[in-house]
C-alpha cells in the first residue's frame, strides 16, 4: 500500500477496505491467519491446519476436530469462532460438559477477547447475540431442546468432548436405519441432534478419541456433521459394508476406503507429528511410586475392617442401598484413617439404632447420603462424571439387584456393634500413625527437591475422593510444618469456606475480568481458587470436583492420594496438569502399601495394563515400567468396564483371599481385553491416523512459514485502512512504538461511532498487553463502513512513480474510466473477488492485475471531468474480464464437486452392494425352496413348501425392485444430495459494481514539477 | 442497447449417447453409459451458471442415427426440465448420428415431438438463427455417415458491411490428427475464409483449437464431455465462449466430466502399492496391466492389492471402473521351496514336480504357478 503519509483517495480507501474484508477461501493465508490477531496467542501450525479444514467444511455441515489429547482443540475452536465473528456471525453456541464451562469462558476471554454468555435451558435462555455456553446435559434436556428449537438460529454449534454422550446417537436408530424419536437410549445425544439438525447450522465436534469402542460411534459423530448422511450411508448399510459382524471390527479390506471417507469430515494430528512445531513442546508423564509400610496396628485394622465389610448378611448393611453403601465404605477405608474412622462411627450408630430395636429405611438413605456427600457423588452418577450413556443406563445396577430389606435382628446387631466399636477404638488408638501420610511427606520433599533442580514450580496437586480425607490432609500437612496454612488451597464441590470467599475477592481484583455477564459465583470461585494456587499457595488439595475442567498446567506434580475405581477419572485428574501449555514432564505420584496384594493388583492393572500413569519410575528415577503411547485410548476403551468389574469383585468376594483371587483374574481379563482392544484399535484407530508423518510435517512446515509474512501483510493493510479513516475524517490520533508492534491511540471524538466515542487504543501487530487490530475490531469496522460511504462519480489523478511497471507507465497521459466490481461466489466455499478494470479513451484496456496496481499508486483527487469512454465500452470490457475470472475461480470448486459427486456415488454403490448380497442370499434360498417343493410328498407339505417358496419369491421381488430403483438413481437422499451439490457448484456468482472512477495518468515527477511551478 | 450486449455461448459435442463399453463387465459398463447421460445435467447447469445466450451441440450426440428410446427420451426430459425461454439450444446431427429419414432427427421421430420449443434441431443445410447481441448462427448438419464435402462451404461468406457476430456450427474432421477419418473435411482456415467469428465443430474427443496457434477467430473442438476411450487427449470439457462487441471471441474449457480415463501398466510391486494408495481412484476408469514376476509372498500381497482395487461382493473396489489385465503377473518359482519348507515331504515333492512343469511346458505354466501358489498359502496357514 502507499505510504501512510500520503492521504488515500476515497476510491482507494474503499478499495483497500473492501480488499481487507472480502471473503477469502479457507486456504488463503489471509483468511486462516486473520483470527490470530483477535486472539492473544500464536497458533501452532497444526492448529492453523485445523482452522483451514474447519472453515472449508462449514458450509457443508461442519467437521470433527480430533487432534490427539493435549494439542489444543480449544484454541482451534476459538480461532474458528473468532474468524466467524469477524465475518459477521451473530450467534454461536458451545456445548461442553458442565464442569468445563468456566474453563471455556475463561479461555475464550483470555485468549480471544470473546465475552461468552452462559446460556440456559429455558425459554429465552439463549436469546440475543454472542457466544453462548451451555452444559451439554442442560442442552440435551427436554427443556434444552425446546430452548434450542425456539431460539433464533445459531451460526455455529461447537460440541466439546463430543465422544462422550454424543457418540451414543447410533443407539437411537433402528434396524432399518430409521431415527427413533421416542427411543429411550442416548436421549441427551438425541435431543441435541434433533435441535441441531432442525437448525441446519454447521457443527464443530471436538474429541480426541473419536473411536472408543465401536465403529458405530464414529458413524454417529459423522451424523452430526454430514447432514444428508451420504458420507457413511445409513446405519444398516454402514454396518454391513464397514463392520465385520461385530461393530468393533472393521470389515477386512475396508481400511483405505473408510479412511478416505473420514478425511472428508475429520481432521486429526498426532502429537508425534506436531511435536517439532509446537511453541511449547509436549511433555511426558512419569509415574512416581512411593511405597510405604503400615504399622502392624494399622495393618491389622485395615485387614479386619476389609474382612468385616466382605462378610455376607451384615446387620449394618441391608436394604436397597446395601451395595452402594458397602462400596462407598470400601473406598473410604482406603482413603485415610480419618475417613475410615468416620465411616466406622457411622456404622456403629446404625447398629446402635438397630440394637435398640428400630431401623428405618430413611436412615439407610441418610447414611448413603453421608457417604456420597463425602465422596461428592449424587448417587445417580449420571451428571458430571458419566463417561457416556452406558453409565447412565447402568447407574443403579447395584441398587437393583440388592435383596429386599429384611427385618432387623437386635441381638445380631448388638454383637456386630461390639466388633465395630472395637474397630473404632483401634482407629482412635492409631493416633498419628499413618504410613501413607508419611509417604505423602516424602513426596512433598521430592517435589521440592525437583523444583530446586529447576524441574517444575515445587507445587503439588493432591487428589482425594473423600472430603474428610481432604480436611485431614490439610491439618496434618500444616502440622508437619512443611507448608503453612496459607500455602494450602482446598478445592471441593462446595467451596463455601471463608478462605474461598477471600480468594474470590482477590481474584476479582487481580485477574483480568471480561466485564460482560458475570460468571455464576460457583464458576467464579473455581477460577479464584485456581488463581490462588497459581499465585500464592503450594499445595492444592482437591476432591473429584476438581478432576474436570481445571487448568493446572503451571504445576507439574500430582498425587493420587486414593485411586478412584473409574480410570477415566484418574485420567482426568492427570489431565489437569498434563495438558497443553505444561512446560515440564509431569510426575504422577501414587502410594502403594507393601504386602497389600489387593492394592498392588489394582495399581498394576491401572499402570501397566491401562498405562494410565506413563512410564512408572520409583522415587530414585528407576524405570519400573515403560508405557506405550496409548494416549488415553486404553482408558477410554476399557475404563468403564474396569470400574464395573471392580465393583463386582467387592460385591462377590467374601474373604481377602477371594478378593485377591478375583483381582488376579480381573487383571488377566483386562490383559486379554487389552490385547483384543489393541488389535481392533490398530485396525480402527489407524483409520484416522494414517496421514503420513512426512506429508503432515511438510504441510505444517508450510503453514509455519506462511503465517508470519501473511500476518505482517494483514497488519500493514489494517494500519492503512484505519489510519486513512482517521486522517480522512480528521480524527485525532497518535502512534507509539510497542515491542514488535505499534500502538494507535485515537482521541475521544463525537465523530467516532458510539462505542468508540470515548477514544480507543489498539495495537497494530501482536501484543500481549493491548487488544490488536483485527478484522472484527470496532475501529476497523468503523473504517470500513466509512470507506464504503464514499460518494460516487469521483475522479482522480494517478501519479505514477518512476518505478511503476512498464505496462502502467505506457499509459502515461491517458485518460479513462476505472470500474471496481465485486464478484461473490456462493459455492462449497464463499469467496469474493475484487475486479478492477480500466478503459482509456483510446480504447486500450487495463486488466484486473494492472488496474489493481493503479489503484495502489498515489492517487489525488482532481476535477478532471468525464472521459469519453462510454458505458457500453466499459461494460463490454468488464463483462469479458468477469467471464474469464469466473472460469478460473472454478478450479477449486470443481475439485470439491468431484469429491462430493463421488460421495454421492459411494452412497448409492454401498446400498446396492448390500441389496445385491441380500438378493444373492434370497436366490439361494429360492433354489432350496424350489427343491423342497419338488420333493414334497402329500398335499399338506406341498402347500407348506409352496408357501415358503412364495415368501422367498416375494422378498426376492422386493429386493429386485429396490435394486432396480437404485440403479435408476431413484433415491430421495441421493437426489437431495445431488441437487445440493449441483446447486453449490453451479450457483451463478453475484456481480456488484462498487464504484467508477474517472482517471488521468501522470508521472509523479511531472506532477511534482507542476506543483513546484505553482 | 440490445446491440451492445456481448454474446456468451456454451459449445459441446460428441456425447455419443448409446455407446457400449463391452470390454468392461456389465456393471461397470452400466456406470459408464449412465455417466454419458448424467453429464448432460452438468452441461446444462454450466450454461445457466455462465448465463450463456445459447447452447451449441456440434454433432455425434448419439452414437448411432436411431438410438433406442432409453437414450433419446432422457435427453428430451433433461432439456424440458430446464424450461429456458431466452436460451436456445441447437442440436446438430453428426457423422455418427446423421440426419436420415429414419434417424432420431427426422421430423416424424417422436424425439422431435418431445423436445421443448427452445431446442432447435439443425435439420437443413441453410440453417440460420438470429442470436441476441446482433449475432447469427449458421448450422450445417451431416446427412450421412461419411462425406467428402466440407460442411463449412455451405455457410455463406460474410457479406461486405455485415457487422454481425457470425457463428458456425458443423461437424467434421480438420485433418490435423493422425489416423483420423477424413469424413466431412473441414478446412483449417474455414472460419477466416467464411468470415466467422467463432466456428463450433465436433468430431474429435479432446478440447483443442484448430489450428492450435490461431486463437482468433477460434475454431474449437470442445471434445467429448465424458471421455469415451483411453487414448483421448483432453476430453471431459465443454467450451465457454465469450464474444465481445468487437467480435473477438475468447474461449475457456470448463470441465464437466465425472470420469477420468487412465491407462496404466505396473511393473513392480512397489508401483502397484503406490497405485493402491492413491486417493483419487474412485472417479477413474483404469485399464491396468500388471507385468511382473514376483516371489510367493509378494504374489500374495499383489493378490490382496488387486482385490482391493477390483472389489468383492462385500465391498466396492477402490477404482471406479477397472479393466484389469493380470496375465503378466507371474510367480517366481525358482526359489519357491524356500517358502514351502513347512510342507510334508509328499507335498514338497509336488512342489518340485510343479516347478518342473512350470519351466518345461509353457501351456501348463499358468496352472502350475497357481497350484504352487496354493501350496505356498497352505504353508503360510499352517505356520500361523
Amino acid at each position: 500500500m502507499t505510504e501512510a503519509s500520503t492521504p488515500l483517495h476515497p476510491a482507494q480507501r474503499r478499495y483497500f477496505a473492501e480488499d481487507l474484508v472480502r471473503r477469502r477461501r479457507s486456504d488463503e493465508q489471509r483468511r486462516y491467519c486473520a483470527p490470530q490477531r483477535s486472539a492473544r496467542i500464536d497458533a501452532n501450525p497444526h492448529q492453523v491446519e485445523a482452522v483451514i479444514f474447519a472453515l472449508a467444511r462449514l458450509r457443508e455441515g461442519g467437521c470433527i476436530l480430533a487432534d490427539e489429547v493435549g494439542l489444543g482443540k480449544t484454541i482451534e475452536a476459538g480461532l474458528v469462532i473468532a474468524q466467524l465473528l469477524a465475518e459477521g456471525a451473530r450467534r454461536i453456541l458451545l456445548l461442553a460438559p458442565k464442569p468445563l464451562l468456566g474453563q471455556w469462558r475463561q479461555e475464550l476471554f483470555q485468549l480471544f477477547a470473546i465475552q461468552a454468555k452462559e446460556g440456559e435451558a429455558k425459554p429465552g435462555g439463549l436469546a440475543g447475540e454472542g457466544v453462548f455456553l451451555i452444559g451439554r446435559e442442560a442442552a440435551g434436556s427436554e427443556k434444552g431442546r425446546e430452548a434450542l428449537l425456539s431460539s433464533e438460529p445459531f451460526d455455529l454449534y461447537v460440541i466439546d468432548e463430543a465422544h462422550e454422550l454424543f457418540a451414543g446417537l447410533y443407539r437411537r436408530f433402528d434396524k432399518l436405519g430409521q431415527y427413533q424419536a421416542d427411543s429411550e437410549s442416548a436421549r441427551t445425544a438425541g435431543r441435541v441432534f434433533e435441535a441441531l439438525g432442525a437448525s441446519g447450522a454447521p457443527v464443530l465436534l471436538l474429541t480426541a478419541t473419536p473411536i472408543q469402542n465401536n465403529l458405530t460411534e464414529l458413524w454417529a459423530l459423522v451424523k452430526y456433521v454430514d447432514p444428508l448422511g451420504t458420507l457413511l450411508g445409513d446405519l444398516p448399510t454402514f454396518r454391513e459394508v464397514f463392520c465385520s459382524g461385530d461393530d468393533r471390527l472393521l470389515a477386512p479390506g475396508q481400511e483405505a476406503e473408510l479412511r478416505d471417507r473420514l478425511k472428508v469430515v475429520m481432521q486429526r494430528t498426532l502429537r508425534r507429528q506436531a511435536q517439532g512445531f509446537l511453541e511449547k513442546p509436549f511433555v511426558n508423564r512419569e509415574a512416581r511410586l512411593f511405597e510405604y509400610t503400615m504399622s502392624p496396628a494399622e495393618r491389622s485394622l485395615y485387614d479386619d475392617v476389609t474382612k468385616y465389610l466382605l462378610e455376607p448378611d451384615l446387620q449394618a448393611f441391608q436394604g436397597s442401598q446395601r451395595q452402594l453403601l458397602l462400596l462407598g465404605y470400601h473406598r473410604r477405608l482406603a482413603s485415610s484413617p480419618r475417613a475410615l474412622a468416620a465411616s466406622l462411627n457411622r456404622v456403629a450408630n446404625r447398629l446402635r439404632g438397630m440394637a435398640a430395636g428400630g431401623r428405618e429405611e430413611q436412615e439407610d438413605e441418610d447414611d448413603l447420603q453421608e457417604v456420597l456427600t463425602d465422596l461428592e457423588e449424587d448417587g445417580s452418577r449420571g451428571d458430571h462424571f458419566a463417561a457416556d450413556d452406558t453409565a447412565d443406563d447402568t447407574a443403579d445396577d447395584a441398587a437393583d439387584d440388592a435383596p429386599a430389606s429384611r427385618k432387623a435382628n437386635p441381638e445380631a446387631a448388638r454383637q456386630e456393634l461390639q466388633r465395630v466399636e472395637g474397630f473404632v477404638r483401634r482407629a482412635r488408638e492409631l493416633g498419628s500413625e499413618d504410613g501413607k501420610f508419611n509417604a505423602l511427606l516424602r513426596a512433598l520433599s521430592f517435589v521440592k527437591e525437583r523444583a530446586a533442580l529447576g524441574q517444575g514450580a515445587g507445587k503439588l496437586v493432591i487428589f482425594t475422593e473423600s472430603r474428610v480425607t481432604q480436611e485431614y490432609l490439610r491439618e496434618r500437612l500444616v502440622e508437619s510444618r512443611m507448608v503453612t496454612a496459607d500455602e494450602v488451597t482446598l478445592f471441593n464441590g462446595a467451596n463455601e469456606s471463608k478462605r474461598a470467599q477471600e480468594a474470590l475477592g482477590r481474584w476479582r481484583k487481580e485477574a483480568p475480568q471480561d466485564g460482560g455477564q458475570k460468571p455464576s459465583s460457583d464458576i467464579a470461585t473455581r477460577l479464584a481458587l485456581v488463581h490462588e494456587f497459581k499465585t500464592r499457595s503450594r499445595v492444592f488439595i482437591s476432591t473429584e470436583a476438581g478432576a474436570k475442567g481445571l487448568n493446572l498446567q503451571f504445576c507439574n506434580a500430582l498425587v493420587n492420594y486414593d485411586l478412584p475405581w473409574n480410570p477415566q477419572r484418574i485420567e482426568q485428574r492427570i489431565g489437569r496438569c498434563h495438558r497443553y501449555g505444561q512446560q515440564h514432564d509431569v510426575s504422577v505420584i501414587n502410594f502403594l502399601a507393601r504386602d497389600n496384594e489387593a492394592q498392588a493388583l489394582t495399581f498394576d492393572i491401572l499402570s501397566r495394563k491401562l498405562e494410565l500413569f506413563g512410564s512408572v519410575l520409583d522415587a530414585s528415577d528407576q524405570v519400573l515400567h515403560k508405557a506405550g503411547d496409548s494416549g488415553g485410548a486404553l482408558v477410554s476403551a476399557l475404563g468403564a468396564e474396569f470400574e464395573t468389574e471392580l465393583r463386582r469383585v467387592y460385591e462377590r468376594a467374601r474373604t481377602l483371599d477371594e478378593v485377591t483371587a478375583e483381582l488376579r483374574a480381573l487383571r488377566d481379563r483386562v490383559a486379554a481385553e487389552r490385547k483384543r482392544f489393541e488389535e481392533t484399535h490398530q485396525r480402527t484407530a489407524n483409520l484416522i491416523e494414517e496421514r503420513l508423518d512426512e506429508g503432515v510435517q511438510r504441510t505444517l512446515r508450510l503453514r509455519r512459514e506462511s503465517v508470519p509474512p501473511a500476518l505482517a501483510e494483514l497488519d500493514r493493510d489494517l494500519r492503512a485502512v484505519v489510519l486513512a479513516y482517521l486522517g480522512a475524517n480528521e480524527l485525532g490520533y497518535s502512534l507509539s512504538p510497542l515491542a514488535g508492534a505499534e500502538l494507535v491511540t485515537v482521541q475521544a471524538s463525537s465523530a467516532l461511532p458510539p462505542e468508540l466515542r470515548e477514544g480507543v487504543s489498539a495495537a497494530i501487530g501482536p501484543s500481549k498487553e493491548h487488544a490488536s487490530l483485527h478484522l472484527g475490531h470496532p475501529l476497523v469496522a468503523a473504517a470500513v463502513a466509512n470507506a464504503r460511504a464514499m460518494q460516487q462519480g469521483l475522479a482522480a489523478k494517478a501519479l505514477l512513480p518512476v518505478n511503476a511497471p512498464a505496462e502502467l507507465r505506457a499509459c502515461l497521459g491517458k485518460r479513462g474510466r476505472l470500474r471496481l466490481m465485486k464478484l461473490s461466489f456462493d459455492g462449497f466455499e464463499q469467496e469474493e473477488l475484487l475486479v478492477p478494470v480500466a478503459v482509456f479513451e483510446d480504447e486500450s484496456v487495463l486488466g484486473p492485475a494492472l488496474a489493481a496496481q493503479l489503484l495502489r499508486a498515489p492517487l489525488v483527487e482532481a476535477a478532471i471531468g468525464n472521459s469519453a469512454v462510454t458505458e457500453a465500452v466499459l461494460a463490454d470490457v468488464v463483462d469479458e474480464e468477469l467471464f474469464t475470472l469466473q472460469a478460473t475461480v472454478d478450479a477449486a470448486e470443481q475439485v470439491r464437486f468431484t469429491r462430493a459427486s463421488q460421495q454421492a456415488e459411494n452412497y448409492l454403490e454401498d446400498r446396492l452392494l448390500v441389496l445385491k448380497a441380500r438378493r444373492q442370499g434370497l436366490q439361494e434360498r429360492q433354489g432350496l425352496a424350489q427343491q423342497k417343493l419338488e420333493s414334497a410328498v402329500g398335499a399338506e407339505s406341498r402347500t407348506e413348501a409352496e408357501r415358503v417358496l412364495l415368501g422367498v419369491q416375494t422378498s426376492l421381488g422386493e429386493a429386485e425392485g429396490s435394486i432396480g430403483k437404485l440403479e435408476e438413481r431413484d433415491d430421495k437422499t441421493f437426489e437431495r444430495y445431488r441437487d445440493h451439490i449441483q446447486k453449490r457448484r453451479y450457483a451463478p456468482p453475484r456481480v456488484e459494481k462498487l464504484f467508477d472512477l474517472e482517471v488521468i495518468i501522470e508521472a509523479a515527477a511531472a506532477a511534482a514539477a507542476t506543483e513546484a511551478a505553482k | 442497447m440490445e446491440d451492445d450486449i456481448v454474446l456468451r455461448l456454451l459449445h459441446t459435442a460428441d456425447w455419443h449417447l448409446g455407446r457400449r463399453f463391452r470390454s468392461f463387465g456389465e456393471e461397470q459398463e452400466k456406470k459408464l453409459t449412465r455417466a454419458r447421460l448424467e453429464v448432460l445435467d452438468r452441461i446444462l447447469l454450466a450454461a445457466e451458471r455462465f448465463s450463456v445466450h445459447a447452447v451449441l451441440c456440434a454433432g455425434d450426440l448419439f452414437d448411432e442415427p436411431n438410438p433406442s428410446r432409453d437414450w433419446w427420451e432422457p435427453v428430451a426430459e433433461k432439456l424440458r426440465k430446464r424450461a429456458w425461454r431466452d436460451r436456445p439450444v441447437f442440436l446438430l446431427p453428426g457423422n455418427h448420428d446423421p440426419l436420415t429419414i429414419d434417424s432420431v432427427w427426422a421430423p416424424s421421430h417422436p424425439f422431435r415431438a418431445e423436445l421443448p420449443g427452445f431446442v432447435h434441431v439443425v435439420d437443413k443445410v441453410d440453417f440460420e438463427y438470429q442470436l441476441p447481441g446482433n449475432a447469427v448462427l449458421y448450422g450445417v448438419p451431416c446427412f450421412s455417415k461419411a462425406g467428402q464435402r466440407d460442411p463449412t462451404q455451405q455457410i455463406p461468406q460474410r457479406a461486405p458491411g455485415d457487422e454481425r457476430i457470425r457463428v458456425g456450427l458443423v461437424h467434421g474432421s480438420t485433418f490435423d490428427l493422425k489416423d483420423c477419418q477424413t469424413n466431412f473435411p473441414i478446412a483449417q482456415d474455414a472460419a477466416v475464409e467464411r468470415g466467422l467469428d467463432y466456428l463450433a465443430i465436433g468430431d474429435t474427443h479432446g478440447f483443442r483449437y484448430v489450428p492450435p496457434d490461431r486463437l482468433i477467430p477460434p475454431t474449437i473442438y470442445p471434445g467429448a464431455p465424458e471421455p469415451t476411450a483411453f487414448d483421448e487427449k483432453g476430453p471431459g470439457s465443454v467450451a465457454l465462449v465469450f464474444v465481445n462487441r468487437q467480435r473477438r471471441a475468447r474461449v475457456q474449457a470448463e470441465r464437466v466430466a465425472h470420469w477420468t480415463w487412465e491407462d496404466r501398466a505396473v511393473g513392480s510391486l512397489g508401483e502397484l502399492r503406490q497405485l493402491a494408495r492413491r486417493g483419487d481412484l474412485a472417479d477413474r476408469v483404469v485399464r491396468l496391466r500388471v507385468e511382473m514376476r514376483v516371489s510367493a509372498p509378494e504374489y500374495e500381497e499383489a493378490e490382496k492389492l488387486l482385490e482391493e482395487l477390483v472389489g468383492t461382493a462385500a465391498r466396492q473396489g477402490r477404482v471406479g471402473v477397472l479393466e484389469l489385465d493380470r496375465q503378466g503377473l507371474e510367480l517366481e518359482t525358482g526359489n519357491i521351496e524356500e517358502y514351502c519348507a513347512g510342507l510334508p515331504a509328499v507335498l514338497q515333492s509336488t512342489v518340485q514336480r510343479l516347478k518342473a512343469v512350470a519351466s518345461a511346458d509353457p501351456a501348463q505354466k499358468g496352472p502350475a504357478e497357481r497350484a504352487l501358489f496354493h501350496l505356498y498359502k497352505t504353508t503360510r496357514k499352517k505356520a500361523s
